[in-house]
């Protein structure tokens, strides 16, 4: 009886100890998001110059209809030409919904800079719905100005065309472009309000669901939750040992020994710099930093999922022999893989500081990046482990669907590049999701937007669920293929 | 008397491919083809018996008769086609000797990774350590890589580490004659202790003598199905007598 109180009180302790962990987890985090989930600067990126509308008669109105990507605008920066150096007149700028007229003010055309964006702050500024369709409109009252417009932006090296989302008129006549403007605001998110009612409300569910576990624990009629519970304690210490054993006898042989898992992103990141510097440096900020963000998650990916490939056939030995969750194999070789992400941190922090980037708390997000990647990364493992016992053209396939996604991954690119049509099926690769997420705590030092949590959740979640379904389908039947 | 093993018309049929495929394209083919034949070879055919705790089971039977199917369907490796199992303790496998070794790693971290396999945790086995390099005889030899090893030190190093416990239920595939005479006499020992223990053990052997010498009951299988069940000395007559 003595042993059973002891015992109770440690469930209890550990359940506490949880509870407390949550607590902190979820005030760190609000913290960290704050930036990122509350209001964002941002701005619009201007066209490149292709020519001027040519002249704007007086009182004939120049309309460009926009679709809003912000929920508020502090200013409007507009590309102005002088006619002939005549100064004098007004220029009427304004916001306009469908007709109503949300916010105007007329301006001195002697107050304009000739050839140049000229910024004009909206104040106080106006409230825009994201997704919907406005109009700027321009109005030259006695006075000769014209503008700009042009039909295609920077992306990289190269230029490509913008989608005309809005129509750009003057008077009657349309003109086939987009006016060079540059919005500045901010966008507001919706996410903080719910952030406390989510959080709590998820932390009393696992309370609810851990209490219940402990009472079926202690009646002796165990539910699913206990079972689980009991496999993960047995078998943790074994999983633990395989993981020791990848990453000893990995590195065992070689000279340098550990230190090849941060020379290995190094000397990537110097490859790619070299070949691509030309290339792409003009368009990215700290580039450096950029390629080593990209290649310390594809690295570890592109391994994790390799090695989780052939764990099932590699332990065919121990399968035919003694009983162990198979799951365990898959699972080993991805956290080993993901020893050495860790340690590839270290150059990528190297790197970071000698570039010059100030590296700022949001870089305390990076567990949840980690996780979200460990999550697609067993996921693949499962799936794959599961088809390369059946079939073993998988290893081959895989290395050729890997080197199409190292190229369909903005590892050593812009992701700015890809044609807009084909942007949101480019998105949807999951590894992304996860290195863009990367890139803005580390680069930007800002915490992500709220839609990029979410997107780098499912990019985990959906495939780890896939990849479980899948191997608990078929993996009594391994034992008769190995 | 309580049961700690239960099989009830358990049949395990392994699939012979007539045109065996293991690539993705033959696949494909033999699909489209229609020819995705195979033909089921039942290994054990509605086999029921139960063990009851602390029994000594001799397992006999020709080659192929499906002894090691019946002890792996119980260790939990196969899933059998039909019917039910039922295992009510701890299982140590000792199916084969040393199957979760690294030789690239030296014998004493062996027996933590093969131990872990093995199904023991970190607190066990930090106390059982010196009992199993002492068990092995393997003195200075425990810090050399496993690569460095004769057969026979793997041996003794593998079975030390599987016999360090007392489990419920003891695995033997003929596993016997491990070493050189001094460690075979010393492991017919430590299996003698762990018999005499309590501890329930399901073994398969070809030497009848030593079938009759070490089990209580014995189970005799021809072609998947059960020959005949009970009393050792019966069951071993009976086998002798058909052999001749």
């Amino acid at each position: 009886m003595a042993t059973h109180t002891t015992h109770l009180t440690r469930k209890t302790k550990w359940l506490i100890y949880a509870g407390i962990g949550y607590l902190l987890v979820i005030l760190l985090f609000r913290f960290l998001v704050a930036d990122g989930w509350g209001k964002k600067k941002v701005h619009t990126v201007p066209v490149n110059f292709q020519s001027t509308v040519g002249e704007v008669t007086d009182g004939v109105p120049l309309c460009q209809e926009f679709i809003a990507t912000m929920d508020k605008v502090d200013a409007v920066a507009i590309g102005a030409v002088l006619i002939e150096d005549e100064r004098a007149g007004t220029l009427n700028v304004a916001f306009q919904k469908q007709e109503e007229t949300l916010w105007s003010t007329d301006i001195e055309i002697s107050s304009l800079t000739d050839w140049a964006m000229n910024t004009i702050s909206v104040t106080p500024s106006i409230q825009l719905e994201r997704g919907e369709l406005y109009t700027l409109r321009l109005t030259v009252t006695g006075g000769r100005v014209t503008f700009t417009y042009g039909t295609t932006m920077s992306a990289g090296k190269y230029d490509v065309p913008v989608p005309l989302d809005g129509k750009l008129t003057l008077g009657d006549t349309e003109i086939p472009g987009v006016l060079i403007t540059q919005l500045d605001g901010a966008c507001v998110y919706q996410a903080l309000k719910w952030y406390w009612p989510v959080t709590i409300g998820l932390g009393l569910i696992a309370a609810a669901i851990a209490c219940y576990a402990v009472k079926r624990r202690n009646s002796g009629r165990l539910c699913r939750l206990n079972v689980l519970v009991d496999l993960v304690l047995r078998y943790r210490y074994m999983l633990k040992q395989l993981v020791i054993r990848d990453f000893v006898v990995k590195y065992k042989a070689s000279f340098l020994g550990v230190l090849w898992s941060f020379l290995n992103p190094l000397f990537t990141m110097l490859v790619y710099l070299f070949v691509f510097s030309t290339l792409f440096q003009s368009s990215i900020a700290h580039f450096p930093v950029y390629l080593i963000c990209g290649i310390v998650m594809f690295s570890h990916f592109s391994e994790a999922t390799a090695l989780g490939l052939n764990s099932i056939i590699a332990n065919s030995t121990l399968i035919t022999k003694i009983y162990i969750p198979k799951y365990i194999f898959p699972i080993s070789k991805v956290l080993s893989a993901t020893i050495n992400l860790l340690i590839s941190l270290i150059p990528l922090i190297g790197v970071s500081l000698i570039n010059g980037v100030v590296l700022s708390k949001a870089l305390l997000l990076f567990p949840y990046v980690l996780v979200c990647q460990i999550m697609l990364c067993t996921g693949v493992a499962l799936m794959l482990a599961t088809s390369m016992v059946f079939f073993r053209d998988t290893q081959f396939l895989w290395s050729v669907v890997i080197t199409m996604l190292n190229f369909l991954t903005p590892v050593f690119y812009p992701a700015d590049i890809i044609p807009t049509q084909f942007q949101t099926l480019y998105q949807l690769n999951p590894m992304y999701q996860l290195i863009t997420f990367l890139r803005t705590i580390v680069l930007d030092g800002v915490a992500p937007e709220p839609r990029a949590f979410l997107f780098c959740l499912l990019g985990g979640l959906i495939p780890l669920i896939l990849g479980f379904v899948l191997f608990r389908k078929y993996q009594d039947k391994f034992v008769l293929y190995l | 008397m309580n049961e700690i093993i239960r099989l009830e018309h358990v049949s395990m049929a392994f699939r012979m491919d007539l045109n065996r495929t293991t690539s993705l394209k033959e696949w494909m083919v033999t699909l489209l083809k229609g020819q995705h034949r195979h033909k089921d070879f039942f290994a054990l055919n509605d086999v029921s018996f139960s063990v009851q705790r602390g029994d000594v089971v001799g397992l006999i039977g020709h080659n192929g008769s499906g002894k090691s199917t019946v002890l792996k369907i119980i260790s939990g490796i196969y899933k059998p086609t039909q019917g039910k199992v039922t295992v009510d303790g701890h299982i140590a496998p000792m199916l084969e000797l040393g199957s979760g070794f690294d030789y690239e790693l030296s014998g004493d971290k062996n027996i933590f990774l093969n131990g872990a396999i093995l199904g023991f945790n970190e607190k066990f086995l930090q106390e059982k350590h010196d009992e199993i390099v002492a068990f092995s005889e393997l003195d200075d030899f425990i810090n050399m890589p496993l690569k460095t090893y004769s057969s026979g030190m793997l041996m003794r190093l593998a079975f030390s580490i599987a016999t360090i416990i007392e489990p419920e239920i003891l695995i033997v595939d003929e596993i016997l004659s491990v070493g050189d005479a001094h460690f075979q006499k010393k492991s017919r020992e430590r299996m003698r202790q762990l018999m005499e223990g309590g501890t329930t053990v399901l073994f398969v052997s070809h030497d009848i003598t030593e079938i009759r010498k070490m089990c209580s009951s014995v189970l005799w299988l021809d072609h998947g199905k059960i020959q005949m069940y009970g009393d050792a000395v019966a069951v071993c007559d009976a086998y002798q007598a058909a052999m001749i």
